[in-house]
């Protein structure tokens, strides 16, 4: 087995301990601007829920201002938002290189996407049920918590999902430009080194950790739908 | 108890202003059954909506016991909400919680003790005859028993008055029976005031002790039920009645001059109709005695309606001209409808 390894992922097996901090880096990018952008991303897909039309505090200029800038954002590739975002990096981090230089593009560039993911996965929640609560007294916030969030929680599982897929995607981006991980070994120790088998093994960690994630992200799905 | 005054709703629609609601007045006693029926865009839905304030009446007032709502600050229109619950067509309930959890809902944040709501969320589902049923979800639940779960959480709050949104419009008839038998049992068990609304004459008849009827956003008629369906005023309040009567099938029958309805001279169709509440029963009998004219009944339909029988019949006469003319007027003397629909 061990021979079989070395024989097909030379370079791959001479630098295992790279590998493994490479790994650790890309789980560390993944989840600090996934949990910050779960927050920041759910915040803004309540806010669009509650602000379109016919919601809980309707404000026209509140959800347009926040949906174009959603799509302004979301309209911009990645590896430019991570040129544009250099001083702010610098400015919020200290750095802009390394896993912490990375948080904040890989935050700018998810929470436009989660933000979407999480307003199509609480408009799944039937106005009837709103309507019900409200008629039950509710107030505003209490909907919020107990009805749109509670309601959706399989549907925001779905979309924190994809997001923390499309996630990962986006770190390897930022990895090539500096920011470690998997992406930057790959580039680095594989491709520019045309050491193929690096980047093979990559691939081989990448899609083990997105299955995990899937896997994980269906279960929930499951186990919060009745 | 609860009393529209003047009430008006527009909303904005893409062609311009959409009136729903009209100048409505009503008034709602405590402890009634109030029925309010019209065809679906009559406006019933929002009119229902305006008692509790999910929708705000453009004008007019909204008066609970005495208590303008449309001028009450919204944490005062929460606090009476509670004291109004309401029910919908379809249903509503939180599919991410089971039926205890659903009736559950309304209790968090009131002080109250985990036994004590277990205890209260016990008593209401046994009010509605599910009992046990605590862990399922409501997907597991049939149509009926989810309703029977939304009246149990709208009445969590102890309410005193009780919305009803097209409740029985999603259920098959026999389901529709139970529950509206469940609503009637509420009515005089807990002393509940129903406000419903329905395109439905037989939820009104079953159970209604009032009600209004709605056109295009006003309510063209009301009254109690039995006065307003034994003696309609408009051509909607009639088309409501024919559709549960067959009475329209008869007239297409009668229109298409249907070999059936042959007549040998000296007959003639008459259709009686009741109008008020003591209509004798040995009608016909009396009638064939008193005057010698045969009356065949070819078609009937009469029905109770809040223990009175409602309907007529539809009859040849045969006889001398004269006798059935003395029959017609004796009719008219004792309040039965007669209109002569054929005569041979």
């Amino acid at each position: 087995m061990l021979d079989l390894l070395v024989e097909y992922f030379p370079y791959t097996m001479k630098s295992l301990p790279m590998l493994w901090r490479s790994t650790v880096e890309t789980l560390q990018m993944t989840l600090w601007s996934g949990s910050i952008s779960f927050v920041l991303g759910l915040a803004l897909g309540v806010l669009l829920i509650v602000t379109r039309r016919g919601g809980l505090v309707e404000n026209r200029l509140a959800y347009e201002v926040l949906d174009k800038t959603i799509n302004l954002f979301r309209s911009i590739p990645f590896i430019i938002l991570l040129f544009c975002l250099l001083p702010l990096t610098r400015l919020i981090s200290g750095t802009a290189i390394g896993v912490e230089g990375s948080i904040v593009p890989l935050v700018f560039g998810t929470v436009p996407f989660l933000a979407r993911q999480m307003e199509s996965a609480l408009s799944e929640v039937s106005p009837g049920l709103v309507e019900a609560a409200q008629s039950m007294g509710c107030g505003r916030l209490d909907i919020i918590c107990r009805v749109y969030l509670r309601e959706s929680i399989p549907a925001i599982a779905r979309g924190v999902t994809i997001a923390l897929i499309s996630l990962i995607g986006l770190t390897a981006m930022a990895g090539a430009v500096g920011a470690g991980g998997l992406g930057n070994f790959a580039y680095v120790y594989g491709q520019q080194r045309s050491r193929m088998d690096i980047i093979y093994s990559t691939v081989i960690v990448l899609v083990a950790i997105v299955t995990v994630i899937q896997l994980l992200g269906s279960l929930v799905a499951r186990i919060s739908k009745h | 108890m609860i009393r529209l005054e003047d009430v008006c709703k527009v909303f904005a629609g893409a062609q311009g202003p959409v009136e729903a609601v009209k100048h409505v007045h009503l008034t709602i006693e405590r402890g009634e059954i109030f029925g309010i029926i019209g065809f679906s865009g009559a406006g019933k839905s929002t009119l229902l909506r305006c008692i509790n304030l999910l929708e705000r009446p453009t004008s007019g007032s909204v008066l609970f016991d005495d208590v303008d709502l449309t001028q009450l600050s919204s944490s005062e229109v929460r606090a009476v909400r509670r004291r109004i619950g309401m029910i919908f067509q379809q249903f509503n309930l939180f599919s991410s919680r089971t039926v205890f959890g659903n009736v559950a809902f309304p209790f968090a944040g009131r002080g109250l003790t985990k036994e004590a709501i277990a205890a209260r969320v016990r008593e209401l589902l046994e009010l509605v005859g599910l009992s046990g049923r605590e862990g399922d979800y409501p997907s597991q639940l049939s149509g009926g028993q989810k309703q029977r779960v939304a009246i149990a959480r709208a009445l969590a709050s102890e309410p005193e008055v009780l919305l009803c949104d097209e409740a029985t419009s999603a259920l098959d008839p026999q389901t529709t029976q139970s529950i509206l038998q469940l609503l009637r049992e509420l009515n005089r068990k807990l002393g509940l005031t129903i406000v419903l609304i329905t395109h439905e004459m037989q939820v009104i008849k079953e159970i209604c002790h009032r009600v209004a009827v709605m056109e295009n956003g006003a309510v063209v008629e009301q009254g109690d039920v039995f006065s307003v369906f034994a003696n309609p005023q408009q051509s909607v309040t009639r088309n409501f009645m024919e559709m549960t009567s067959h009475v329209a099938g008869f007239r297409r029958l009668l229109n298409e001059k249907s070999p059936l309805l042959e007549l040998k001279p000296g007959q003639c169709i008459l259709s009686l109709r009741y109008l008020e509440r003591n209509v004798c029963s040995a009608l016909v009998s009396y009638l064939s005695r008193t005057y010698g004219v045969d009356l065949n009944i070819i078609f009937g339909n009469v029905e109770m309606i809040d223990g009175h029988p409602l309907g007529g019949l539809i009859v040849i006469a045969e006889g001398k001209e004269k006798s059935i003319r003395e029959c017609v007027d004796y009719l008219e003397t004792i309040h039965v409808g007669v209109e002569v629909l054929l005569n041979a």
